[in-house]
């Protein structure tokens, strides 16, 4: 499965989806769920923490932290994966950031993405799910 | 000359050995210097890393209330992060 931006956002914020995403980090953290991500949906949770003031620390903290999942993989976007993802645009509707993440779904056969964004709902050949539907 | 035993999936398995074969050659040793070359890697990279913050006791935890100051969701973030390297992309042409 591929985990997007707002998981990560979501166990920082802390709110309403925080406990259902920090319990399903926690399975990927452990290896109980083999899980893919990118480096720009990474970039991305940094992009909103220097917003929001966060210090360098909070945000090596943010990408060490990554270091100690063992189920998680992150997937290097190359130039040639991003301009493969605009036919995704084209076809399916879908902005820049959630094309590159159906591109790599597909690509690695994963099949699911794991996101609170909608937006992947009219795409017929990936499943969202939110961690509400794989947390015990 | 130390020893380690690792499982790895049979994908992994196959492509590795395949790989150190086909690079040091088919003899005896093919797999340890392939092995060796790898762990080095990764023991030199996560050493560089570590030294910027060192262990971190639970890694979900350590990023959970972060930006809990925030009252926006996380699509609502995620959708803001474009506006901003947009932003940056403007202000970087003007």
């Amino acid at each position: 499965m591929f985990i997007d931006s707002n998981i990560f956002l979501e166990v920082e914020l802390a709110q309403e989806h925080g406990e259902a995403s920090r319990k399903f980090l926690k399975m990927v953290q452990k290896g109980e769920v083999r899980a893919y991500t990118t480096d720009f949906h990474l970039d991305n949770v940094v992009t909103v923490m220097e917003n929001y003031g966060k210090s360098w620390r909070d945000i090596a903290v943010f990408l060490a932290s990554l270091l100690h999942y063992r189920g998680l993989t992150i997937y290097p976007l190359l130039i040639y994966d991003k301009i493969k993802a605009t036919e995704i645009m084209k076809e399916e509707g879908l902005d820049f950031d959630d094309s590159l993440a159906a591109y790599v779904v597909k690509k690695l056969n994963l099949k699911v993405v794991v996101s609170y964004d909608s937006d992947f709902d009219g795409v017929s050949w990936l499943e969202r799910k939110v961690p509400e539907d794989l947390v015990p | 000359m130390g020893s380690i035993k690792v499982n790895v999936s049979d994908d992994v398995e196959k492509r590795f050995r395949m790989l150190a074969m086909r690079l040091f050659g088919y003899g005896k040793g093919a797999l340890s210097v392939a092995a060796e070359k790898a762990f080095s890697e990764w023991v030199a990279r996560v050493s560089e890393v570590l030294e910027v913050v060192g262990f971190l006791d639970d890694p979900v935890d350590a990023i959970y209330g972060m930006l809990s100051h925030v009252k926006k969701s996380g699509v609502e973030l995620q959708h803001e992060a474009r506006k901003i390297r947009a932003r940056k992309v403007e202000g970087e042409c003007l």
